[in-house]
């Protein structure tokens, strides 16, 4: 019986075509070996992998049921046990948007600065994927901590755990988001063709929120620091995106250094297409490659990082 | 000859330890550790030279390959590297040297219940599980009705798991694993939870993984359940395969191995008491000082040291079992009566009257040395022992009938309808059936 060797972890490509192979053959040879035929496949190397990984793209496919079924497993467990329920996910954001409107509109004469905009549904638009963003930031980061036991006892790409932390929030984001149509309507705001835009808004929010929150999960693993520092973080963070108040209310030579921040075109353009205001594309797309870019590394440190989760964690 | 399905070459696995990337550091200390590294480099100190009690090998050049359809039984003891084999080869962690091929779907199961989420019912326990187990949810669907018909907990499947008694839960998570359908079977410790039932049925389990031709690595401190399974046994001891071969060659050094391990008992430290005695040595044997065997003579012998020389003391013990606290409790005081003389160093031996009932399994003992009525020495789990199926005894009919003790009695059967009370026992109507 001759061995076929393949090197996989040192040419990643070739771990996909190996694993491929290597299931469709276990199929097959589980009914041969019961007919005592034998045909074991292919080999599967483990051996210490150095220098940069790729992502094995392949086993995420394998295992894509599991991202929706983390996913689904937090938010069953999320309202369990609540008198509530579910209504949490509005009144939260609700509550939220009436104090700030108080606060910031009136007392901070904020909605001075919004022009003829109802001041509580300029907030909302924008606290909406804010909140959204916060929250998966946060879910991320401490999803591999949280789900620790599992990350040293059993086989499974890493990657699928911090993102399925966003589910979560993104189930509390749509029942929010009721509230958004509701004050729609009561503020008599038309419906404009740029809510078409809204969907392509909430992948890019994801993505923003996976690349700092895939290295926060990566490090969170080695120092639990992070789980302290990250809502502090997201509190400043806050405060320098456009949320309570205009981005034009920012210095013209700041400006360049505001668009940096990818959640900053993201509400900006949330935001003008609720109220049917016109979007800024340039800076849509300032945040859109912030956003790609930041996710493209947070892949590739956690990628690189999660060889070690096992034995740091 | 089957083929082989895993080859593992000169592996290795190493964790670093020390000053240099301790796993504990906090963030802080760890930058003021690489200021303090880069100001000394600037300085012109050299950076303190790696050495190698900055690594603990957990694993250490280790080489063996499996064949198709082999049941290999994994020993050693605590530290012994047993886990760490199975992490790399079911890719959790990586190798730091040499390497390790498998050809197959491997199914790993190093804990029952992995993901487990107590607010969820079992239904949705059982999709969870299945599929961080890589089961996709057809396969899980497909096998639904198999998996809680074998679980046995039909009634509550839709009860959230955290109302579950703790044996549910495990037989639950048990059945979902039992339905994995890989090739290769890679097992721990999971039959050290649960009741006896349930160990049964992991072992039948695993008996018919191997008899449908799969291979199965199977971890386990139950000599027992090793002897019974397994036709090769590998045994590691600090990283490194120091036997591999036959059950019955492998482990009676694992057994000899436990009995080095006891003579430690004079250097450990997690013990209680004011220290005035001190038990420095224990082991468990048959009569010939081999590992001790249902339905033969035992005994115990503890080596002791005491500032009192001359006065009376008392020793006693508790053996547990995994499923059970107090398997049996003797105390000195109430075997020996009178004044004692004890000498300032010396041995009790304890031999107990009837031979040793104990179910073959895993026991581990706790020792206690009372001086005056107040303890002077208490150490839990002192000496780990095992029983094991001996030579051909009445006993051995026993099959998995098992419980923790195995009672000897007097049986008489005959003709008469009598009462007990009516026609008591006399030595000649009485089936004298002692084992020697």
């Amino acid at each position: 019986m001759p061995f076929v060797t393949v090197m996989a972890r040192e040419a990643p490509v070739l771990v996909v075509v190996t694993w491929e192979k290597t299931v469709s053959a276990s199929q097959t040879t589980t009914q041969k070996a019961i007919a005592d035929e034998v045909n074991p496949g292919q080999w599967k190397v483990l051996k210490p992998r150095k220098g940069l990984q790729m992502i094995d793209f392949a086993r995420l496919w394998q295992f894509r049921e599991l991202l929706g079924m983390l996913a689904l497993r937090d938010v069953k467990v999320r309202y369990k046990q609540t008198a509530l329920g579910a209504a949490w996910a509005i009144i939260q954001p609700v509550t939220m948007m009436v104090v700030m409107s108080l606060f910031f509109g009136r007392f901070a004469k904020m909605n001075e600065q919004v022009g003829a905009v109802p001041y509580p549904i300029f907030l909302y638009a924008a606290l909406l994927p804010w909140t959204f963003f916060a929250s998966s930031v946060t879910a991320s980061t401490n999803s591999m901590v949280v789900n620790s036991r599992m990350l040293t006892k059993i086989f499974f790409p890493r990657l699928i755990v911090p993102f399925a932390a966003t589910g979560t929030p993104l189930v509390d984001y749509a029942m929010a988001f009721i509230v958004l149509l509701a004050l729609m309507v009561w503020y008599s705001v038309s419906l404009s063709w740029q809510l078409l835009l809204l969907p392509a808004l909430v992948a890019l929010t994801i993505i923003s929120a996976m690349g700092v929150g895939l290295i926060l999960a990566a490090v969170t693993v080695r120092f639990r620091d992070f789980r302290y520092l990250v809502p502090f973080m997201i509190q400043v963070w806050f405060f320098i995106t456009p949320v309570i108040y205009p981005n034009k209310m920012v210095p013209e030579n700041w400006q360049w250094l505001i668009q940096l921040n990818p959640m900053c075109g993201i509400i900006e353009a949330f935001r003008a297409s609720v109220l049917g205001t016109a979007i800024n594309w340039s800076s849509l797309g300032m945040s859109t490659v912030v956003a790609v870019v930041g996710m493209a590394i947070g892949l590739l440190y956690f990628n690189q990082a999660q060889r070690k989760f096992a034995d740091v964690i | 000859m089957n083929p082989v399905v895993i080859d593992v070459e000169n592996l290795g696995k190493s964790y670093r330890l020390g000053s240099h990337f301790q796993l504990d550091v906090t963030l802080p200390e760890m930058i003021s550790l690489k200021a303090k590294q880069c100001f000394n480099r600037l300085r012109g100190i050299k950076p303190e030279p790696k050495t190698d009690d900055r690594h603990f090998n957990a694993l250490e050049d280790v080489s063996f390959q499996v064949t198709q359809g082999e049941v290999v039984g994994i020993i050693g003891h605590n530290g012994a590297g047993k886990s760490t084999l199975l992490k790399i080869l079911s890719e959790i962690t990586d190798p730091s040297s040499g390497q390790a091929k498998i050809r197959g779907r491997v199914a790993s199961l190093l804990e029952v219940g992995t993901g487990f989420h107590p607010e969820l019912t079992g239904r949705e326990n059982i999709y969870l599980n299945g599929s961080i187990l890589g089961m996709t949810r057809k396969e899980i669907a497909a096998k639904f009705d198999d998996i809680v018909t074998y679980s046995g907990i039909e009634k509550f499947i839709d009860t959230p798991v955290k109302r579950y008694s703790s044996g549910m839960s495990v037989r639950l998570a048990f059945s979902i694993a039992a339905h994995l359908e890989p090739e290769i079977l890679v097992i721990d410790e999971v039959l050290a939870v649960g009741d006896v039932e349930f160990q049964n049925r992991c072992l039948g389990r695993i008996q018919e993984v191997a008899n449908s031709h799969r291979t199965v690595l199977f971890v386990s401190h139950n000599m027992a359940a090793v002897q019974t399974l397994c036709k090769r046994v590998i045994m590691l001891d600090h990283g490194k395969i120091v036997a591999d071969g036959k059950p019955e060659d492998v482990i009676p050094l694992y057994i000899n191995a436990g009995k080095l391990q006891s003579e430690d008992l004079a250097t450990r430290t997690d013990r209680n008491g004011n220290g005035q005695a001190k038990i420095t040595g224990c082991t468990i044997t048959d009569l010939e000082g081999n590992q001790v065997q249902l339905g033969k003579p035992w005994q115990i012998n503890v080596e002791y040291e005491t500032s009192h020389p001359g006065d009376r003391h008392e020793f006693d013990f508790t053996i547990s079992s995994a499923n059970s606290p107090r398997v049996c409790y003797l105390s000195t005081n109430m075997l020996i009566d009178g004044p004692q003389h004890w000498p300032a160093k010396g041995t009790i031996a304890v031999r107990p009257t009837d031979p040793c009932p104990f179910w073959p399994q895993n026991y581990t003992m706790s020792t206690t040395l009372k001086h005056n009525g107040s303890i002077c020495d208490q150490m839990n789990e002192a000496v780990q022992f095992s029983v094991i199926l001996g030579e051909q005894n009445k006993y051995n009919s026993l099959g998995r009938r098992a419980s923790v003790m195995v009672l000897d009695a007097e049986v008489r059967v005959d003709e008469s309808q009598k009462s007990l009370a009516e026609n008591p026992f006399t030595a000649d109507t009485t089936l004298q059936n002692r084992a020697a």
